[in-house]
């Protein structure tokens, strides 16, 4: 009981993290139809800048280089603003102007991308683990992780606040899509992007929008699953940017809620299946593509997503 | 782009690159490279350069069969070197685990069993394709692209951990040699033939498919699924035996490579194979017969030959920050390849008036 109890907590808190990259994900993908493989590096930059950021002092292209050592909750919030402007660029010069060619080319161009900012990773920080900084607020003095327990189920004050920020940060997201008129504008381009146009909606600047969001909320979630799991790699984004995709699917694609849905859904299978099933531990990254093999074959639409079917 | 497909004359190496049936010009050419191919390794002092060669011809045909796919087909399959660790691991495991192994069969006394399994490896990953192709048929193509990443990750993962199968991640040594007819091969020359062999044969086999009416109905998903389906066209089952198509060229390339290196191990099968696998159709132009095979050439031959840069060595990323970028600004600003065919540019880009129906009376790739 206090392992199921301990598993479901690991897989609330990682269902979070990977709703945070499978957000922007649902938002691109819902209005301009294209995978942005590149989300899953976003996260990871986003680890690494906070680190950077934190540190007094870090080696870049193996040069050491003084830093401003500044606390978590200022770091990650300017990685964040980082990575958006990193996001946006990269709508800009290599999807924008695919806008109008076939997805075959833009989903190309995408993987290119993705590959393109690991690697360059590897050439700014190095091929190697690095290592995460202790958070005070959530560490002792000697290390350990600050620790309640409920339920006899032990929870970190890191866990917490992970669950904490996401969902202030899907709801404040939920609202901001529902009730502003940048919103609007954005609902509207995912139904039809011409109409939406001839209506005098800005659909470059919804684009535009979306990829910040989606970029931040991702370095976000870099910075966090950085803070837990205490290191940045430079391919430490790859296969968690994959499962937020499925997540999304899973969710309903295009679907706000749908992607925190499915990010916990995906996290809490992934935890007490690896807890749980015979050799569970090995297979835990293989779980979600059996899930997005089952959904493509029987739904498809995702849990709370409308048909998306084949367009011309 | 200032391609004027409506005015410029074809020269004629754009002409064979573009895959129409073969005029004599480039009958001439195609026989003066066979020909070349062919008397490479006696201007070749080293075995570093018959080696590189070998695999270049491996990396040829990979280019080649997963053009069917998303040249051809027009769908994204991004897990493709999953087909080719199939293909490796099958005759590795066959021959290795089970009839060495668990039989205790001398593997000399089985030579033909390699020929073989060249064929079934192939036809495994064959299977395999369509298996997973499936559940994406009734969805949006890029699915399958997020599929085929997935399912290279299962075949890793699965190499990894399933070490009574695959022996996990020491690998699978003492996979045999092929011979023939007690002609071993066992030098760097025969392997250079063989691999060339190898590369001729798929070419072929693989030329004569998109030429075919199954090629036909290939391109007409790609360049539009709804008309072609309303042609008659049953496009679930073509865009099947597209994925098998690919697959099958994979896994035979697999199973050779394990015959070739005598071992197979999960990191030959990095998902960074498959982007340059990617990189090479992209480069080379997709959905054109030639492209990825000059592309495979050029690009493998220049990526291998970085290798011996030291800055290179201690920097292996600098490949990958290569294609990367490679596959960006190709799509934003050559999207057909540096070798592609008219058809595919105008598809990708608005024609010039005239320029559609012109180009279908002088038809490049039609019959």
């Amino acid at each position: 009981m206090e392992q199921f109890a301990q598993q479901l907590l690991n897989g609330l808190m990682l269902g979070c993290l990977y709703a945070l990259i499978a957000v922007g994900y649902t938002m691109v993908y819902g209005i301009i139809e294209l995978i942005n493989f590149a989300f899953g590096e976003l996260f990871m930059f986003g680890a690494f800048i906070s680190i950077a950021l934190m540190v007094d002092e870090v080696a870049l292209f193996g040069r050491n280089v003084s830093m401003p050592g500044l606390s978590f909750f200022l770091a990650v919030p300017v990685a964040m603003m980082i990575v958006a402007a990193m996001g946006v660029t990269i709508e800009r010069l290599a999807y924008r102007p695919l806008r109008n060619a076939p997805r075959l080319a833009a989903l190309i161009s995408a993987i290119g991308m993705s590959i393109f900012l690991m690697n360059t990773a590897q050439a700014i920080f190095g091929s190697k683990q690095v290592l995460f900084p202790d958070v005070p607020l959530f560490t002792t003095d000697d290390g350990f992780a600050r620790t309640f327990s409920v339920a006899g189920a032990q929870v970190t004050y890191l866990q917490l606040f992970v669950v904490a920020i996401t969902v202030v940060a899907m709801v404040l997201l939920n609202l901001f899509v529902q009730r502003t008129r940048m919103g609007r504008a954005m609902r509207a381009s995912a139904q039809d992007k011409q109409t939406s146009a001839l209506m005098g909606v800005n659909v470059n600047r919804v684009i535009a929008i979306t990829f910040i969001i989606g970029s931040a909320m991702g370095a976000l979630g870099g910075g966090l699953y950085g803070a837990v799991y205490h290191f940045a790699r430079p391919d430490m984004g790859f296969i968690p940017g994959l499962k937020a995709f499925i997540a999304a699917v899973l969710g309903g694609i295009g679907n706000i809620p749908g992607a925190f849905l499915g990010g916990l859904v995906l996290g809490l299978i992934e935890s007490l299946g690896s807890a749980y099933l015979p050799m569970g531990s090995q297979y835990r990254d293989a779980f979600a593509f059996v899930i997005l093999i089952l959904l493509l074959s029987f739904k498809p639409s995702g849990l709370l997503g409308s048909t998306v079917s084949e367009k011309a | 782009m200032n391609e004027n497909a409506g005015t410029r004359k074809l020269n004629p190496l754009a002409a064979i690159l573009a895959g129409g049936g073969p005029s004599w010009v480039q009958r001439a050419i195609l026989g003066a490279v066979v020909a070349f191919a062919l008397m490479l390794p006696f201007l070749l002092q080293s075995n570093r350069w018959l080696t590189l060669f070998t695999i270049v011809f491996i990396y040829v045909v990979l280019a080649s069969g997963l053009n069917i796919v998303v040249g051809f087909t027009g769908l994204l399959d991004l897990g493709y070197v999953a087909f080719y660790a199939i293909g490796g691991y099958f005759t590795a495991i066959i021959m290795v685990q089970l009839v060495r192994n668990r039989w205790g069969i001398e593997l000399d006394s089985v030579w033909w069993l390699v020929w073989l399994n060249l064929l079934f490896g192939g036809v495994v990953a064959a299977v395999a394709g369509a298996v997973l192709g499936y559940p994406t048929l009734r969805l949006r193509g890029d699915y399958l692209a997020i599929m085929t990443l997935g399912f290279h990750e299962i075949i890793r993962i699965v190499a990894n951990n399933w070490v009574g199968l695959t022996r996990g991640p020491s690998g699978i040594s003492g996979i045999p040699k092929p011979s023939i007819f007690g002609f071993d091969f066992n030098t760097q020359f025969r392997f250079y033939y063989l691999a060339l062999g190898m590369a001729l044969l798929s070419l072929f086999v693989i030329s004569r498919m998109v030429r075919s009416r199954i090629g036909r109905a290939w391109t007409a998903i790609r360049e539009d699924e709804v008309a072609a389906e309303a042609m008659g066209i049953h496009t679930s089952r073509y865009k099947l035996l597209a994925y098998a198509a690919g697959g099958f060229f994979a896994g035979t390339m697999g199973a050779f490579l394990g015959h070739y290196l005598n071992f197979i191990h999960p990191s030959n099968f990095k998902l960074m194979e498959s982007i340059t696998v990617l990189s090479l159709v992209v480069l080379g132009g997709m959905g054109n017969l030639a492209g990825p095979a000059v592309g495979a050439v050029i690009w493998m031959t220049l990526l291998e030959w970085l290798r011996d840069f030291e800055f290179v060595q201690s920097h292996p990323e600098v490949r990958g920050i290569l294609m990367g970028l490679v596959l960006v600004t190709l799509m934003v600003f050559r999207p057909k390849g540096l070798f592609g065919s008219r058809r595919v540019a105008l598809e990708m880009h608005p024609a010039p008036p005239g320029a559609v129906g012109k180009a279908l009376v002088e038809g490049s790739d039609v019959e």
